[in-house]
C-alpha cells in the first residue's frame, strides 16, 4: 500500500499480498447501503409522526438527529468502503496463510496450516450476484476469527482444496 | 497400587446392573492378547448400565421440593392432630392432594427407569460408546486419542451413595463430550485408568514393557515421602481397583493448607471490591445520618440494609463458593498427567495429561503480595471459557500457592520453560518490571497510555514457550508453548500507528488465559509475529501426534518432576 507510513504494521515485507475480489466493493455497498437504509427508515418513524401531529409531544431535535446521525454514519461508511476493500489482502505462505483486513483499525492474522480445524465457503444472494465468494477459517482457537470476503468464486474451491490439503500436510490438530 | 491384582475382585466391587442384558452384544472386539490379565469387567468392551439410581441422585431436587409443598399442605393439620390439638381431618381434600403427589411419584419413577435402561455405555476398541435417551436418542462415540481431560466429580448426594460421575473431554469447544453418570467410585476409577490408559496408546494387556514403565513410575512415587494426608482426605490411589491397566501411580506434590484457602478467598480481589463496597455504603449512611437526621422508623440505617443485604449475601457466597471448591485441593503428578482433587462438599478429581495443556497463566492479587501468593489457570480444550472470580474451576490448577509450589506445578503443566534459569525468568516475569532477564517491554512512548503498566507489559520468546507479562496491580505472567498457538493477530488502531506500537494476541483455546502483548513496538511487534507465525508452524510440524505417551517425554516429564520433589 504506496502513501502509508511506514509504522503501519500491515505493511509485512515478503509477503505478496493478494488482494481480494474488486467486486467486493459493489457487495458492500449494497448490503451497507441496505442496512443503513432499514435503519434509518425505523428510526424516521417517530418523524414522521411528528410532522404528521400524531406525535407532536415527540422532541423534534430527537426526531431529526437519530436518523440523521445513522443516515450519516451510513454514507461516511459507505465513502469508505472502496478504501477497506482495497485495504484487504491475503497470501498463502510457506507455513501459513495470513490475512489483513481494515483501514483505520488494522489487523493481520496468521494461521499456519497445521491449525485448520475446518474451512467454510460461503455465498449470500448478494455474493452470488458478483461471483464472490467468503472463506471461514476455522482453528480450535474461537478467537481465531478469520473470515475473508471477497474471494472469487472460481479461486475459493482452489484455495479451500489447496489450503486443506496444506493442512493435512502440516498434520492438522490441536 | 502397583501389582495389578487380580479380577475377580473388581467382580466384587461391580454393581449388578453390569450384568450382560438382553441388547448387550457379545463381545464386540477380539480378546485380548494376553489372557492373563484379566480385564475390570467394567472395561471389558460390552455394554454397561450406569447405577439405576442415577437419575435419582440427579433428580433429588424434585424429590425434596415435593416433601416440602406436601408436608406444607396437610403437615400442620397431622402434627396438630398428633399432639392432641384439634381433630385430624382426613378430608378429601388431603386424599386428593396425596394422589396427585403419589402421581407425580409413580410418573418419575417411571421416567427415571426409562431413562437408566436407555442409557448405555462401552469401552471399545479405539472408542467410548454411549447411547442416551428414551424418545429422542443419542448414540455417541468418542476416540480416546481424543479425550483432552478426565474428570471424575461426586456431587454430594452422589457422594452420599458412594457414586462418581466420569466426565471427559475432547476439543469441541466447551461442552464435556462424554458424562457417565453416575457410576460406582471403584468403577469411574478402573475406567479413568482405562481411559487414559488407552488415550496414552498402552493398549490393555499388549505391551507388557509399557506396563512396566508404568511400574517404573511407582517405584519414583513411592521412592518419594507422600506428604501427610488430612483426615478429610478423599479415596487414596492405593484402594484403587484392580485393573488390567494398573491405575497410573501417583505422587502428590502439594496440598493446599486450609487456613491458606481460607485467608486466599478473604483477600482476593472480587471480596476487596465487594467489602470496599460494603463500607462505602456504612459511611455513606452514617455521613447521611448527621447531615439530614430523619426521624422515627424511618431512618438512613434501615435504608441501608436493604441495600446492603444483596451485598452481603453475594459476599458470603463467594466466601463459601471458594472455599467449598477449593477446600483440600491436593496436586499430585502421575505418569497420566496433573491430578487435582478439591471440594468440600463435592469432591472433583481432575486428570490433565501432559501436551494438553494449551496455556498457563501464573496471577497474582494485590493483597497477596504480602503473603507470596500466587494462581495459577490452564487453558485446555474442552474445559472451555470459566467465569472469572468463581473460586476454583476446573481451569485452575493451583487456586493458592508460594513460588515453590508454582515452580512444581509448572514443571507439569509447562515442563519445559526452553531457558537454563527457569525459576529466575519466571520470578521475574512475575514481580519484575522493565528489561530484566530477556524480557521486552513496552516503549517510553506509551506511557500516557499505559502509566501503570507500561513498563510491565513486556514478553520472551524461549526456545519453547512465548512468556507474556503484564498487570501492575494485579499481576500476570502467560506461559504459552509455540506449538500451542493457533493463530495470531496483529493489531493496530489509528492511535497506535502514530505512536508506532501494535498489539498482538495470540490465539488459544476458549479458556481463563488469553495471550496478548499490548503495545509493543511496531518493529518488535512485527518481528515477533513473524517469528511466532514461524516458529507455530514448525514446531507443531515436529511434534505433533494425539497419543502423548512417548518415550522420550515421559523421560523428560519423569526426570523434571524428579527434579522438582528432590528440591
Amino acid at each position: 500500500m504506496p502513501g502509508r507510513t511506514t509504522h503501519d504494521v500491515a505493511d509485512l515485507e515478503q509477503v505478496e499480498w493478494t488482494p481480494v475480489s474488486p467486486k467486493l466493493v459493489p457487495a458492500h455497498l449494497i448490503s451497507t447501503g441496505l442496512t443503513t437504509l432499514i435503519i434509518t427508515a425505523v428510526l424516521a418513524v417517530p418523524l414522521v409522526l411528528m410532522l404528521v401531529d400524531v406525535w407532536p409531544a415527540y422532541p423534534a431535535w430527537l426526531a431529526w438527529g437519530l436518523p440523521g446521525i445513522v443516515l450519516v454514519w451510513g454514507l461516511v461508511d459507505l465513502a469508505l468502503v472502496p478504501r477497506r476493500v482495497r485495504a484487504m489482502g491475503y497470501a498463502e505462505r510457506e507455513d501459513d496463510f495470513v490475512f489483513k483486513s481494515g483501514l483505520w483499525f488494522r489487523r493481520v492474522l496468521a494461521v499456519p496450516y497445521g491449525r485448520l480445524q475446518y474451512l467454510d465457503v460461503k455465498e449470500g444472494p448478494v455474493q452470488r450476484r458478483f461471483g464472490i465468494r467468503s472463506l471461514e477459517l476455522q482453528t480450535a482457537s474461537a478467537a481465531t476469527n478469520a473470515t475473508i470476503e471477497g474471494i472469487p468464486a472460481e479461486d475459493s474451491e482452489r484455495l479451500r482444496d489447496q489450503l486443506m490439503a496444506r493442512g493435512q500436510a502440516r498434520l492438522a490438530g490441536l | 497400587m502397583t501389582a495389578p491384582q487380580e479380577p475377580e475382585e473388581s467382580a466384587g466391587v461391580r454393581p449388578e446392573q453390569t450384568q450382560p442384558d438382553s441388547t448387550a452384544t457379545e463381545p464386540a472386539e477380539p480378546p485380548l492378547p494376553d489372557p492373563g490379565s484379566g480385564r475390570p469387567e467394567a472395561a471389558d468392551g460390552e455394554w454397561h448400565r450406569v447405577h439405576p439410581i442415577s437419575p435419582w441422585v440427579r433428580g433429588w431436587v424434585i424429590l425434596v421440593a415435593m416433601l416440602f409443598f406436601a408436608t406444607q399442605s396437610f403437615g400442620e393439620d397431622m402434627v396438630r392432630a398428633l399432639v392432641g390439638q384439634g381433630e385430624f381431618q382426613a378430608a378429601e381434600g388431603l386424599w386428593v392432594t396425596l394422589a396427585i403427589y403419589g402421581g407425580v411419584f409413580v410418573v418419575m419413577v417411571i421416567i427415571y427407569y426409562f431413562s437408566w435402561r436407555f442409557t448405555k455405555y462401552q469401552l471399545a476398541e479405539e472408542q467410548v460408546l454411549l447411547d442416551t435417551g428414551v424418545i429422542f436418542r443419542q448414540h455417541r462415540r468418542v476416540r480416546y486419542d481424543r479425550v483432552q481431560a478426565v474428570d471424575i466429580r461426586q456431587p454430594l448426594v452422589a457422594r452420599i451413595f458412594g457414586l462418581a460421575e466420569l466426565k471427559f473431554e475432547a476439543a469441541d469447544g466447551g461442552s464435556t463430550a462424554m458424562q457417565l453418570a453416575f457410576i460406582k467410585e471403584g468403577e469411574a476409577r478402573i475406567l479413568r485408568a482405562e481411559i487414559m490408559g488407552r488415550a496414552a496408546g498402552i493398549r490393555a494387556g499388549a505391551a507388557p514393557e509399557e506396563v512396566a514403565r508404568r511400574g517404573a513410575g511407582a517405584a519414583i512415587a513411592e521412592s518419594g515421602e507422600e506428604p501427610s494426608e488430612g483426615p478429610g482426605e478423599g479415596p487414596r490411589p492405593a484402594a484403587a481397583p484392580t485393573s488390567a491397566l494398573p491405575e497410573a501411580p501417583e505422587h502428590v506434590m502439594l496440598k493446599v493448607p486450609a487456613g491458606r484457602m481460607i485467608g486466599s478467598v478473604l483477600l482476593s480481589t472480587a471480596m476487596i471490591v465487594m467489602v470496599s463496597i460494603i463500607v462505602l455504603l456504612v459511611l455513606g449512611a452514617w455521613i447521611l445520618d448527621m447531615t439530614i437526621p430523619q426521624d422515627g422508623e424511618d431512618n438512613w440505617w434501615l435504608i441501608l440494609l436493604f441495600v446492603l443485604l444483596p451485598f452481603v449475601f453475594s459476599l458470603v457466597g463467594v466466601a463459601w463458593g471458594g472455599f467449598n471448591k477449593g477446600y483440600n485441593f491436593t496436586v499430585a503428578t502421575s505418569p497420566d498427567g496433573l491430578r487435582l482433587r478439591y471440594g468440600l462438599l463435592e469432591t472433583s478429581q481432575q486428570t490433565v495429561p501432559p501436551g494438553r495443556v494449551q496455556a498457563v497463566r501464573i496471577s497474582q492479587g494485590l493483597l497477596w503480595r504480602a503473603f507470596g501468593w500466587y494462581k495459577m489457570s490452564v487453558n485446555v480444550a474442552g474445559y472451555g471459557a470459566v467465569t472469572e472470580g468463581s473460586g476454583a474451576d476446573n481451569s485452575t490448577v493451583l487456586p493458592v500457592g508460594t513460588i515453590e509450589d508454582v515452580m512444581r506445578v509448572l514443571s507439569v503443566v509447562a515442563p519445559d520453560p526452553g531457558v537454563e534459569n527457569a525459576p529466575e525468568v519466571i520470578r521475574e516475569g512475575i514481580t519484575g518490571s522493565g528489561d530484566g532477564q530477556g524480557f521486552t517491554h513496552s516503549p517510553r512512548r506509551v506511557w500516557w497510555l499505559d502509566p501503570l503498566t507500561w513498563k510491565r507489559n513486556a514478553y520472551r520468546s524461549t526456545d519453547t514457550m512465548v512468556l507474556l507479562r503484564s498487570g501492575r496491580i494485579e499481576r500476570y505472567l502467560v506461559l504459552m508453548p509455540h506449538e500451542r498457538i493457533q493463530s495470531i493477530g496483529l493489531h493496530q488502531g489509528p492511535l497506535e500507528r502514530r505512536l508506532r506500537v501494535a498489539t498482538l494476541r495470540f490465539h488459544s483455546t476458549a479458556g481463563p488465559v488469553v495471550p496478548l502483548l499490548p503495545h509493543a513496538d511496531a518493529d518488535v511487534a512485527v518481528r515477533l509475529f513473524n517469528e511466532e507465525a514461524d516458529i507455530a508452524a514448525v514446531s507443531r510440524r515436529m511434534r505433533d501426534r494425539n497419543q502423548w505417551m512417548r518415550q522420550d517425554e515421559l523421560d523428560r516429564f519423569e526426570q523434571r518432576t524428579q527434579q522438582v520433589i528432590e528440591q
